[in-house]
């Protein structure tokens, strides 16, 4: 028979727990990545009161209404209709941008954090996010900025002028459009990009490739690394669980592969959704032909999050069985992030085998024997941009 | 213990409850039960309901639009049947119309007898635009020109670009009050150069678009009309006397697509004639189509289309393959890829035809115009930019060869 315990133990000891974890959140220092607090700098900065509005591009006035067509969603916007991303919206026959130089996140990493593992390992970025995102990803990690409008952030106050000061200030020799979907402020990151390069900052682009083919053609041709998630293999995951399609995002990636940018293609694997081997090998296959095998993949250990919080982490076997799929499957370069101390986030020679950049999970590149681009053990060309 | 007696309680209960005969229940009961139950269930939907869309309405300051009453004005063409029934004669549809209802574009109405058209002076749309909007390259380029439209259309096109006027009724949307002289005065004050008659099919407007094209050409403005060329010839040629420049929509090159897409019965031929009646009329031509991918992207079909405007219209009329953005009843569909456009583009350039472009697609060269003799760049188009570089008077600056067109 188990224990009773009466009202006043049960009293006491709720207390004395309630107390001892208010106690602990005190004790315990914040954990950060890296040596410092990166945003520390980045902290005082004021926020922006007010909105905004910049006239927009990629739309076409129909009528009284106007059709945005950045994204393959093309939503028709009647007059002060706010479109699906929540910060493009019809205001008497014109589209604006609710989010040009306003940006609502602001912080400092490696580039190893992108993930993007194949362009100039270690440099340290200057990432940028504003509100708004034109997918509904169930396990979004970034939902606090990406599933709101730009009214319902604190942003700031910062001219891709500033962006790029800024970045330079800290050390930083890149600039990430990340966090959210940054093709919902296109115009934004594409004067970060182009005031970037005329400093001598690299550009770097996180993006879902839910993007129509003109304004990726474009996106392709001002940033120097495109990062493309794929986030599935099926039309009926992306129908459920991220809220597009899948069609225009394998045009986006063809159309991005073709233009001068770096790419590198990223999938989340959540268990049970999109984890099978077909799946994978799959997804890989059509890499493989369509790009190229030589193009880097990274499966990513899916947390829960946002709406999926009641579905467990990927398992570890099924991330090594998937990089085992896709590396049958033709492609070269296939990392497992997510999942720190694991020997799949190295690069690894396609010719010798042997280990030439070493990493420590997102934080750290600790060996790189990469000499002018190729292996410094066998002397295989490695692609991507290193130097 | 106590969970027995619980149960033995609730199972009691529901017994007690069944077994009531149903007459036990008064009407009284009946009625209030019901009216409680009924106005809960309201109170939990109003409370449930989902909110409104978040418009931006505290930055984007938006007066309401006004819906014009509805105006008769007889229309010019149809023939009228015993017991008030008529029969339209103005596109090959011939709706026969008994009295009080309207015709199948939804803007005409036959009324004791008479048939009238309901959108006179009744426009939904009339925007100052650059012409190159309108797939009109061969015409005043780099100009504006006013847009007009009003509500209906006698085609269903699955992938209409304006849906929201062209299917709408006269008395569902917004709208306008303009007479002829109104439209002409506004296009003045606006600064455009030629009026466009666009938006849905300006063959259901005929009345209206007749005198405002009069009053045009008597401004000394220029006037122009897209079209499906879904029209009885007859009318068609009277309107082609006042248009400076048609552009034809040729939306597909077979009779099931037109059935399929359209929500036409047509024969193709009929369209095609009416693309030949323009040809020789006053009007300069350009023609327009649509690729809406796995539905008319078949090469073979742009080839022979291409080889059938060679051989019937000749080669200096332009052709435009226009990209498809997802829109209507297509809205699931996904965009044309450029790949698709470009190989439209070479195998119309391969037929023989001197101008072709490629519209809806940003920054391209094919949206350019080259010199079909020294293959010199004579206007310049990117995105919304039009730059004449290399023509004066309609001729080509270096080997002035004559381009066709209204310069």
């Amino acid at each position: 028979m188990e224990k009773e315990i009466n009202r006043r133990e049960f009293i006491q000891w709720t207390f004395a727990a309630a107390s001892f974890c208010l106690a602990a959140r005190g004790i315990a220092a914040p954990v950060y990545r890296g040596k410092d607090d990166p945003t520390r700098a980045l902290r005082d900065l004021p926020f922006k009161k007010d909105v905004h509005l910049t006239e927009a591009r990629y739309y076409r006035a129909i009528g009284s209404m106007v059709q945005c067509v950045l994204c393959p969603e093309y939503c028709m916007l009647k007059d002060g209709e706010i479109g699906r991303c929540r910060v493009r919206l019809n205001k008497n026959r014109k589209l604006y941008s609710a989010v040009y130089g306003q940006p609502c996140s602001l912080a400092l990493h490696p580039i190893e954090q992108g993930p993007i593992f194949h362009v100039y390992p270690g440099i340290r970025c200057l990432a940028i996010a504003t509100a708004g995102c034109n997918l509904r990803c169930k396990y979004c990690q970034n939902w606090q900025m990406s599933q709101f409008g730009a009214d319902e952030t604190q942003n700031y106050d910062l001219s891709p002028k500033s962006v790029v000061q800024m970045a330079l200030d800290n050390n930083c020799e890149a600039v990430v459009c990340t966090y959210t979907e940054p093709i919902v402020y296109a115009e934004y990151a594409m004067d970060v990009a182009k005031e970037a390069k005329r400093l001598g900052l690299k550009s770097i682009f996180v993006t879902a490739g839910y993007i129509d083919q003109e304004p990726m053609k474009e996106i392709g041709e001002c940033f120097d690394v495109v990062r493309i998630d794929l986030k599935g293999f099926t039309e009926k995951f992306y129908e459920k669980i991220v809220g597009g399609r899948l069609k225009p995002v394998l045009m986006a990636l063809e159309t991005a592969y073709k233009t001068s940018a770096w790419v590198e293609v990223v999938t989340l694997l959540v268990p049970n959704f999109n984890d099978s081997e077909e799946e994978i090998s799959a997804l890989s296959k059509w890499i493989a032909e369509h790009l190229s095998p030589d193009v880097p993949l990274h499966l990513l250990r899916f947390f829960p999050a946002y709406k999926m919080r009641n579905f467990p982490p990927t398992p570890e076997n099924i991330l090594q069985l998937a990089r085992e799929a896709a590396r049958n499957a033709g492609l070269k370069f296939v990392y497992i992030g997510n999942w720190p101390g694991n020997n799949a986030e190295h690069t690894y020679c396609p010719n010798c085998k042997r280990r030439i950049i070493q990493r420590v999970s997102y934080l750290a590149v600790v060996e790189n024997n990469i000499v002018d681009g190729r292996c410094k053990f066998c002397g295989t060309a490695i692609p991507g941009r290193w130097s | 213990m106590s969970v027995v007696t619980h149960q033995s309680l609730f199972l009691y209960n529901f017994n007690l409850e069944i077994n009531l005969p149903m007459s036990q229940m008064t009407r009284r009961d009946f009625i209030k039960k019901t009216l409680l139950t009924g106005s809960a269930a309201t109170g939990v939907a109003l409370g449930l309901r989902p909110q409104p869309i978040r418009g931006l309405s505290d930055f984007a300051d938006i007066e309401p639009e006004q819906v014009s009453p509805l105006t008769l004005h007889e229309a010019s063409y149809y023939e009228k049947l015993p017991n008030l029934g008529i029969k339209c004669t103005l596109e090959p549809r011939q709706c026969v119309i008994n009295e009080g209802e309207r015709g199948y574009c939804g803007a005409r109405e036959n009324r004791g007898g008479v048939y009238y058209t309901l959108v006179y002076e009744h426009a939904c749309a009339a925007y100052p635009e650059p012409i190159e909007r309108h797939h009109f390259y061969h015409l005043l380029p780099g100009k504006k020109a006013l847009a007009i439209g009003t509500a209906g259309c006698n085609l269903r096109c699955r992938f209409c670009e304006t849906w929201p006027i062209s299917q709408s009724r006269p008395e569902d949307i917004p709208s306008e009050k303009l007479s002829a002289d109104d439209v002409v005065e506004r296009a003045l004050a606006e600064d455009c150069q030629a009026i466009i008659f666009a938006y849905n099919e300006p063959t259901i407007y005929f009345e209206y678009m007749l005198d405002i094209a009069k009053e045009t050409k008597r401004a000394g403005l220029i006037t122009a009309s897209q079209t499906a060329g879904y029209i009885y010839p007859e009318p068609l040629k009277e309107i082609c006397e006042y248009l400076d420049a048609i552009n034809v929509d040729l939306k597909g090159f077979t009779k099931e697509y037109y059935q399929k897409n359209c929500g036409v019965k047509v024969q193709l031929e009929r369209i095609l004639d009416a693309i030949k009646i323009i040809n020789q009329s006053y009007s300069i031509l350009e023609i327009t189509n649509l690729v809406v991918p796995e539905l008319n992207d078949n090469p073979q079909l742009i080839s022979d289309m291409s080889v059938w405007i060679r051989e019937n219209i000749g080669t200096d009329v332009p052709l435009h393959f226009a990209r498809f953005f997802p829109n209507y009843q297509l809205a699931k569909h996904y965009a044309t890829p450029l790949e698709t456009l470009e190989k439209a583009y070479d195998i119309a350039k391969n037929a023989g035809l001197q101008y072709v472009y490629l519209d809806n697609v940003g920054k391209h060269k094919a949206t350019s115009t080259y010199c079909p003799k020294c293959g010199e760049t004579l206007i310049q188009r990117s995105e919304s930019k039009v730059d004449i570089v290399g023509m004066k008077n309609g001729q080509c600056m270096n080997c002035e060869h004559k381009i066709a067109g209204v310069w």
